[in-house]
């Protein structure tokens, strides 16, 4: 029973391997973990098997078709390191090429160890070794990159850059945005909610529109403190003076003074009631709108990066000015 | 719904906005002005008392100016008022600057303490008018404060102005002054 199951996969996997297309054949076997553990080299291999088949340079045989072989086989893929066992998987799945390799870590630096044997010759077609210091993270975008250059492939230009700007920091973790959150932000402050929520627009016409009515405000509240100042100074010098032409003169200062603090106060109160209307009608409007979510993971503002020429890590902040 | 609380918070705040600003009253109340004294239903000629209000502490003395306001042709003037000697004491009393010309006035002061009343006589003596118009003051009366309260200085309507032929001006108002001591 277990013979004619074997047969049938052998007959599927072959018949998928040579149907019509005249590329290579390849598999990948998990890498040898030296430092890490086994599930972050298996994470990896996972990552650079996915970017062989983006290569295309041959033709790879899936992880799931390759374990289901084996097991048929009763052979155990753990602790096939050497390039005698890889070869041998190879003819077990029937492939022309078997990529092996390890992944070491000595502190913060890894080492990436990967070749290519030949499972007709048993000798080693391609080998490349590739250093890379900083957290681990960064090894998802240096193992990809690997891929190409094992295959002698140029690199995307995609890749390049997002080995560039690197691997964005928790982006599934970006939380959702609300209303609430809306109009909590547009409660501190008018505008911050529509921006929060996308609507840039309307953020800016609120947080403008209020920051004007808050510059009259201050400006004419000092014209008030102006003008208090002046009505007490006459005031005193009205009051205790004994003069008569001074006393008409110090009088038309203190009603002067006294005018214009009726006229700041007024201006104020419209101000403040402009203010307040502007902050009112802000709060709502943040708590009408719907919050654009997919700004919310567009670009996260805090990366790791890594450059290779340097092979120096970093962080990186970005601030959107659109 | 916690946000209402921020809501709230920031309504309350805004309200005290509003606030921001007051209007203070009109104090125009010098009692040498004219606008002010119509507006008061004080009528010229006119005796005060400048000023017509003073609060001190216990012990202190005040200056308070006796002052005939917008007169013509006054040469001679009879001033009488009342004051609440169970609470003041005058230290002194001299002669204003209304009737200071080339020569002294004539100056006569009776205070009579225990009835608490001020009798000051003062005449003009010119040696190129016989008369003096408009406002100023006739005498300068330093009170000390003996006990705490308030008390009114009140002119008595005994008081008489004349002119240099001795022919009476009509006095209208009489002004009032307060002096409190705490």
């Amino acid at each position: 029973m277990k013979n004619i199951r074997l047969v049938t996969l052998s007959f599927l996997l072959s018949s998928i391997l040579y149907s019509q297309d005249f590329r290579q054949t390849v598999a990948v076997i998990d890498f040898d973990p030296s430092g890490i553990s086994q599930q972050e080299a298996t994470s990896l291999t996972n990552r650079f098997r996915t970017a062989v088949g983006d290569v295309g340079a041959m033709r790879l045989v899936e992880r799931g078709m390759m374990e289901e072989v084996l097991q048929e086989q009763g052979f155990q893929q753990t602790g096939c390191t050497s390039e005698e066992c890889a070869v041998e998987v190879g003819q077990l799945l029937g492939v022309q090429n078997m990529i092996g390799g390890s992944i070491g870590r000595v502190g913060d630096t890894f080492t990436l160890d990967v070749r290519m044997i030949s499972v007709q010759s048993g000798i080693s077609l391609v080998t490349k070794q590739k250093t890379y210091a900083g957290k681990i993270d960064g090894l998802i975008i240096e193992i990809e990159v690997l891929a190409y250059e094992l295959f002698g492939i140029t690199i995307p230009d995609e890749l390049q850059a997002r080995r560039k700007t690197g691997v964005p920091v928790a982006a599934v973790a970006v939380a959702q945005k609300t209303r609430m959150g809306a109009v909590i932000r547009s409660m501190a402050v008018p505008g911050l909610g529509q921006f929060y929520s996308g609507n840039k627009l309307f953020g800016t016409g609120f947080l403008a529109g209020e920051l004007a009515v808050v510059g009259l405000f201050a400006a004419t509240f000092s014209t008030y403190q102006t003008a208090t100042d002046d009505y007490n100074n006459y005031n005193n010098l009205y009051l205790n003076e004994e003069n008569q032409d001074l006393i008409v003169e110090y009088r038309a200062e203190v009603e002067k003074s006294y005018q214009d603090i009726e006229a700041s106060k007024a201006l104020m109160d419209n101000l403040a009631s402009a203010a307040g209307g502007i902050w009112v009608l802000n709060v709502v409007h943040a708590f009408l709108i719907k919050p654009d979510n997919s700004t919310a993971s567009k670009e996260h503002p805090i990366r790791f990066t890594y450059d290779p020429q340097t092979r120096s890590t970093g962080i990186r902040f970005t601030i959107a000015l659109d | 719904m916690h946000w209402i609380k921020y809501l709230l918070s920031a309504t309350v705040l805004l309200s005290f906005a509003c606030d921001i600003g007051e209007v203070p009253d009109l104090g125009l109340t010098n009692p040498l002005d004219s606008e002010t004294a119509s507006e008061t239903g004080i009528e010229t000629p006119a005796l005060v008392f400048f000023p017509d209000s003073v609060s001190l502490s216990l012990g202190l003395s005040v200056p308070t100016k006796v002052y005939a306001m917008e007169v013509e042709n006054l040469g001679v003037a009879h001033v009488q008022f009342s004051y609440n000697s169970d609470l003041l004491t005058v230290t002194s009393i001299t002669a204003g600057d209304f009737f200071q010309g080339s020569q002294e006035p004539i100056f006569l002061v009776d205070d009579d303490a225990d009835a608490g009343t001020i009798d000051i006589y003062t005449s003009f003596l010119g040696t190129e008018a016989t008369s003096v118009s408009g406002t100023g003051s006739l005498a300068i009366i330093t009170f000390s404060t003996k006990a705490a309260g308030k008390t009114t200085l009140i002119y008595s309507t005994d008081s008489i102005l004349l002119d240099p032929d001795s022919n009476p001006i009509e006095i209208k108002s009489f002004g009032e002054g307060v002096i409190d001591a705490n």
